[in-house]
């Protein structure tokens, strides 16, 4: 064996990689060669050294990183990030619709001012809510089959039923202190079982005890899962067992995700389809593959995206209601109004509706009046000017005489 | 882990459950992350590696075949992903090694400060970690590779050839002469420390 051949064995011999023969070899040549032994003794320090580096620590949160990154990936939590995103959404929406009746308002005053341009701003006003009564009046009256025939045949009410399903999470919370604990827990079990929904979580606990230990406190967390049809229902079913603390809702439109998701299901499933019709006529082992790893990738998507549609389902089929029950003593208990009776929800949102149509109507007519306001005050200034002018030219006259 | 356990927590993962995931690739964190930073000496670098490994892994399980070693796979995608971004930054820009030394100096010291050592030789033995470090990054791919699975991460040369997908002659003689390699250029670096030292 040469030098060469010892030198790049002595690295096999110290991982005990080299056969009893070798190694022999290697053993005898070393004590005979002192260019060898020397490369002998500096791998020996070079591998110590390899073996003195301690490992590197595993970054902190690096776990939780990368499982983030994986939830990130898959469907539900796809659901929160789009929510986050809807939520601007619906605030864009109101600006929007303002921005819009300003506009249509608008337009309309400008055409009356410029036909009758002297009518006052309370005239304004009320012609400008003449016509929604008038469509009460109209709908009121009008009984008969003909009208109904027409609303039925007529092209909006085709549209709206081709319009896709709106697809609503909702949500609500409340917070209600109660007397009798045990009871109040176990009458909203009962509600959901009744109501066909289920228990997601519940947990209730000692939040307090006297000093003499006689007296327990409890406080628990349910979260409920109730078919949306009760969802109002199962809300005052809840809020009518103890004392209302706290109440809020949201609700999160996802008709735009689910149908683009469901878009993606469909063309995705033509795709599938193709690729099996190019399996069947494919000859070659290698296309094959790569046909099937396509194929296993389409399918994996098409899971995902089906995934997120069932769980939407889920979700949109049911709302949830977060349920906070404190246990308090009877002079303890304080409850502030609901913020709305399921009963009187819609006339309250009509009502609060119309106030905000006058207020803008009313702010509306100030701003397309403000020449014209501008100029009638002018006009008054100038008025009230002349009269002094000429009440103390007339004054001056009568002292003269 | 036992391999039945790994066996059933593979087959729940790749059904989609992520408890199942995050368990199973807890064990394999650390050597992932060690031998990216040992290939980037970096732990942004190392880091970024780390997270793209396990969402490959994640999103490739269902490829996964259940007769082979779940660990083979992992780390041979590992080396590839590796690799890959070696060659990215090939093709872009010559990669200073200097560089990342400075950065990289004051997170040296304060690495092993639990040891009780002199200031001296705590010194010291950062010199020779950071020496090494040096030389390693100077080996080529294939030997740079070779040593730290086999002398930073004590796989055995059949292990090493599984997950290199090489023969195991290929693994033995890279080992031997990418060691033969560090050994020079320290012994080069040695040599021109003390001639600075001298004059
Ligand atoms: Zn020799």
């Amino acid at each position: 064996m040469t030098c060469e051949q010892i030198k790049e064995n002595i690295s096999l011999y110290m991982d005990n990689a080299l056969d009893n023969k070798e190694k022999k070899e290697l053993e005898q040549h070393i004590h005979t060669c002192n260019s060898c032994k020397l490369e002998f003794t500096q791998m020996l320090d070079t591998i110590d050294l390899l073996h003195s580096i301690p490992p590197e620590e595993l970054p902190f949160n690096l776990h939780e990183e990368i499982m983030k990154k994986v939830y990130d990936m898959s469907s539900e939590h796809k659901i929160q990030s789009v929510s986050k995103k809807d939520k601007f959404f619906r605030l864009l929406k109101p600006m929007v619709a303002v921005f819009l009746v300003l506009i249509v308002v608008g337009f309309g005053v400008l055409g009356i001012f410029t036909l009758i341009p002297t009518k006052s701003i309370t005239e304004e006003m009320e012609k400008n809510s003449a016509p929604q009564e008038m469509i009460v009046r109209d709908t009121a009256n009008e009984n008969s089959d003909f009208y109904r025939e027409k609303m039925e045949s007529s092209t909006d009410f085709a549209e709206i039923e081709n319009l896709p399903e709106q697809k609503i999470i909702k949500t609500a919370s409340l917070f209600l202190e109660v007397e009798d604990f045990d009871l109040v827990y176990q009458k909203i079990k009962q509600m959901v079982e009744k109501n066909k929904g289920y228990i997601v979580n519940a947990e209730s606990y000692i939040y307090y005890s006297d000093d003499e230990k006689k007296e327990y406190l409890k406080e628990g967390h349910l979260t409920i899962r109730v078919p949306r049809e009760v969802y109002g229902t199962a809300q005052q079913q809840i809020i009518e067992l103890g004392k209302l603390k706290h109440q809020s809702e949201n609700s999160d439109d996802i008709t735009d995700q689910y149908m683009d998701t469901e878009g993606k299901i469909r063309m995705l499933k033509v795709q599938e389809e193709r690729l099996l019709v190019i399996m069947e006529n494919a000859t070659k082992v290698e296309e094959l593959i790569q046909l099937e790893q396509r194929l296993n990738e389409v399918r994996t998507d098409l899971e995902i995206l089906k995934g997120r549609i069932q769980n939407w389902d889920k979700l949109v089929a049911f709302s949830t209601i977060e349920v906070k029950i404190r246990q308090v003593k009877k002079a303890m208990i304080h409850a502030i109004a609901p913020n709305f009776s399921i009963k009187i929800k819609e006339g309250l949102i009509t009502s609060i509706n119309r106030a905000q149509s006058s207020m803008e109507i009313f702010f509306i007519n100030i701003a397309r009046n403000f020449i014209q306001i501008i100029f009638g005050l002018v006009c008054i200034i100038i008025g009230i000017w002349v009269i002094k002018f000429l009440y103390k030219k007339i004054k001056f006259k009568f002292n003269k005489i | 882990m036992s391999n039945s356990l790994e066996t059933v927590l593979i087959k729940k993962a790749k059904q989609g459950n992520k408890t199942a995931f995050s368990k199973l690739i807890l064990q394999y964190e650390s050597n992932v992350y060690n031998i990216a930073y040992r290939m980037f000496y970096n732990e942004a670098d190392a880091k970024d590696i780390v997270q793209e490994v396990f969402l490959r892994i994640f999103q490739k399980l269902h490829q996964f075949q259940d007769n082979a070693a779940f660990s083979t796979w992992l780390y041979r995608i590992t080396v590839n992903i590796c690799i890959d971004e070696i060659r990215k930054r090939k093709g872009k820009e010559t990669y200073s090694i200097d560089e990342t030394y400075k950065t990289e100096d004051d997170e040296m010291i304060r690495q092993y400060p639990g040891d009780s050592k002199s200031p001296e030789e705590i010194y010291l033995q950062k010199e020779r970690i950071e020496a090494l470090y040096k030389a390693i990054q100077a080996l080529s791919e294939e030997y740079k590779l070779a040593i730290i699975l086999r002398d930073f991460q004590n796989f055995s040369y059949q292990e090493i050839a599984d997950i290199l997908s090489c023969s195991l002659g290929t693994v033995k003689s890279r080992i031997a002469r990418g060691r033969i390699q560090l050994k020079n250029i320290l012994l080069k670096e040695q040599r021109e420390l003390f001639n600075k030292t001298v004059v």
